[in-house]
């Protein structure tokens, strides 16, 4: 089943522009996955704007329960990911939050990652399905 | 304002009329329970309409180069600080 990360969780705004795409997303495949590295990435990219923690967790809530309503299961991080994920840094060019969101997304089933980041294919790991 | 109210069959539960009354909440918003503690709870009561929710809650936040490095950065700057102290 393929995975989806940080680019789908705010794409799920009303006023997102791929919006449409990752409601299609939900029909398109009835069984996701979601890197639990992903809320840490949407977490740190609300408080980096200021957001209070009532407000982050506010939003962590919604899309959990958004995820788990729509039977999407979650990949939880363990420790093995966070070295990983630094191994990852020491060869390819990102930042550590998509090194994490790679690794985490390793451990899914199928190795499908939605996202139209293309700094994932350079460590060749997982196949990419665009969001469009 | 205060009021009790019972935990039912299935943990269901009502909100309490003048609550309902005082909040104007309505049927098909969304609670938001927050842990606080083993025994209490924040209930946040939110619009029916979840992405519009999302939208406002996440209003400004972008998955630019620069945007992930901000969060990258102020991640690792408090986890510095927790180790510095």
């Amino acid at each position: 089943m393929p995975v989806v990360e940080s680019e789908f969780l705010l794409a799920l705004r009303a006023d997102d522009r791929r919006h449409k795409a990752a409601i299609a997303i939900f029909d398109n495949y009835p069984a996701l996955e979601v890197c639990a590295a992903a809320f840490l990435e949407i977490a740190w990219l609300l408080r980096s704007k200021s957001k209070t923690p009532t407000e982050v967790s506010l939003t962590l809530s919604l899309l959990s329960a958004e995820l788990e309503n729509r039977g999407v299961a979650e990949i939880p991080v363990s420790v093995s990911q966070f070295g990983r994920a630094h191994d990852i840094l020491t060869r390819h060019s990102m930042t550590f939050f998509d090194a994490l969101i790679l690794a985490n997304a390793e451990e899914s089933r199928d190795r499908r990652l939605i996202s139209n980041d293309d700094s994932f294919d350079s460590v060749g790991t997982v196949e990419r399905i665009p969001l469009r | 304002m205060s009021a009790v109210t019972r935990i039912r069959p299935r943990y269901v539960v009502t909100l309490p009329r003048a609550l309902r009354k005082r909040k104007n909440v309505k049927v098909g918003d969304n609670v938001v329970w927050l842990p606080v503690s083993d025994r209490e709870f924040l209930a946040v009561i939110l619009p029916s309409d979840r992405y519009q929710v999302l939208a406002d809650l996440m209003r400004g936040i972008e998955l630019s180069h620069e945007a992930r490095l901000a969060a990258e950065n102020a991640y690792f700057s408090s986890a510095a600080k927790k180790a510095r102290h």
